[in-house]
């Protein structure tokens, strides 16, 4: 009885969801086409317009000014990972706990760092990187832009070294890890090498990350969906979160059967 | 924390160190760390394993204590 009303409960809440979605989306697009009818919307689209048009004239010191940051702060958690690694040699049980809880959060910083600024430097580029606006650089302008590109690829290469150089400092502090950072197999060769209290941290990280993929994207694909009605900005903005959000769902459902069908074929 | 362990004591008894321990069964020395603050309920493969290093039961390192809110 208990559970037939929490059902009808679940279902009444899913359908009022449903409704204050619908009404909100009703005035989200009344309000856009009000602002199409009043012109405010090509003021947004020129004003972003104007904004990227800024970045691209300001991607070499923008760059610049990402990479020294990214750069400095990499390095900083590169230095307290070894010394970390360095004292926990000699440290008694109370001191290795508080250095191994320093030892992942210098590595776990420097990793969002080293993301951060690797994602930074692509949005940078993705600003001028475009054949149409090269096409129409004279002289100079292409040897900018040139300049802008080997920015770019020095950075990377940097931020992936630094991922190369944390993952080798790990495994020299934790012989017990293996694994070659610069293959492809590295996720699955270093889960292998993971005790079970590991493997259950990864685990719940993985699933973390999931649920996160899950919520966002979806709300990407209708931010995308909305903004291609009025500000056409074109059908990949769609594909690229939807195909996201299909793929890792999918992934998971199959994970989960493969593991299932692997149990019951023992 | 329904489950409690007296793995320390055990080991404090071996006159052996985490890693030591974490050696002999085959796991990391944050493994046993996270065992002792009880941050960590190791498989059953696990405990049985640490049981025979320390030579005593399960139960002597390992007792679960029912929660009262349990139902």
């Amino acid at each position: 009885m208990m559970n037939k009303t929490k059902k009808k409960n679940v279902y009444v809440k899913y359908a009022v969801i449903m409704c204050i979605s619908g009404a909100l989306g009703g005035i989200l697009g009344g309000v856009m086409e009000m602002g199409q009818v009043h012109g405010v919307l090509t003021g947004i689209q020129e004003g972003m317009q104007f904004f990227l048009n800024s970045v691209r004239n300001w991607m070499l010191p923008l760059m610049a000014i990402c990479g020294v940051i990214a750069l400095v702060l990499c390095e900083q958690y590169m230095g307290r990972l070894k010394r970390a690694g360095e004292a926990m040699e000699q440290a008694e049980d109370e001191a290795y706990e508080r250095l191994d809880y320093e030892l992942e959060a210098a590595g776990s910083r420097g990793m969002i760092v080293s993301f951060a600024g690797s994602i930074a430097m692509i949005l940078l580029l993705a600003t001028g990187y475009s054949t149409k606006y090269i096409e129409s650089l004279n002289g100079s302008g292409i040897m900018w832009f040139l300049l802008e590109i080997l920015t770019f690829i020095a950075l990377e290469v940097y931020l992936n070294v630094w991922q190369i150089r944390y993952v080798r400092v790990i495994q020299k502090i934790y012989p017990d890890k293996k694994g070659d950072p610069t293959s492809l197999k590295f996720p699955k060769q270093w889960l292998e090498s993971c005790d079970e209290a590991e493997k259950e941290c990864i685990y719940q990280a993985s699933y973390k990350g999931y649920q996160t993929v899950m919520k966002w994207a979806p709300i990407l694909t209708f931010v995308a969906l909305i903004l291609h009605m009025f500000f056409d900005t074109g059908i990949l903005a769609i594909v690229m979160p939807s195909v996201i959000w299909l793929v890792t769902s999918v992934t998971y459902c199959r994970a989960c059967l493969q593991n299932k069908g692997e149990k019951l074929s023992k | 924390m329904p489950l409690e362990n007296r793995l320390k004591e055990h080991r404090a008894r071996l006159g052996i160190n985490q890693a030591d321990m974490g050696k002999r069964a085959g796991v990391s020395r944050q493994t046993i760390s996270l065992i002792e603050r009880g941050d960590y309920s190791p498989s059953v493969t696990l405990a049985l394993k640490l049981a025979k290093i320390c030579q005593v039961t399960v139960e002597d390192i390992f007792s679960y204590t029912e929660e009262e809110n349990d139902e």
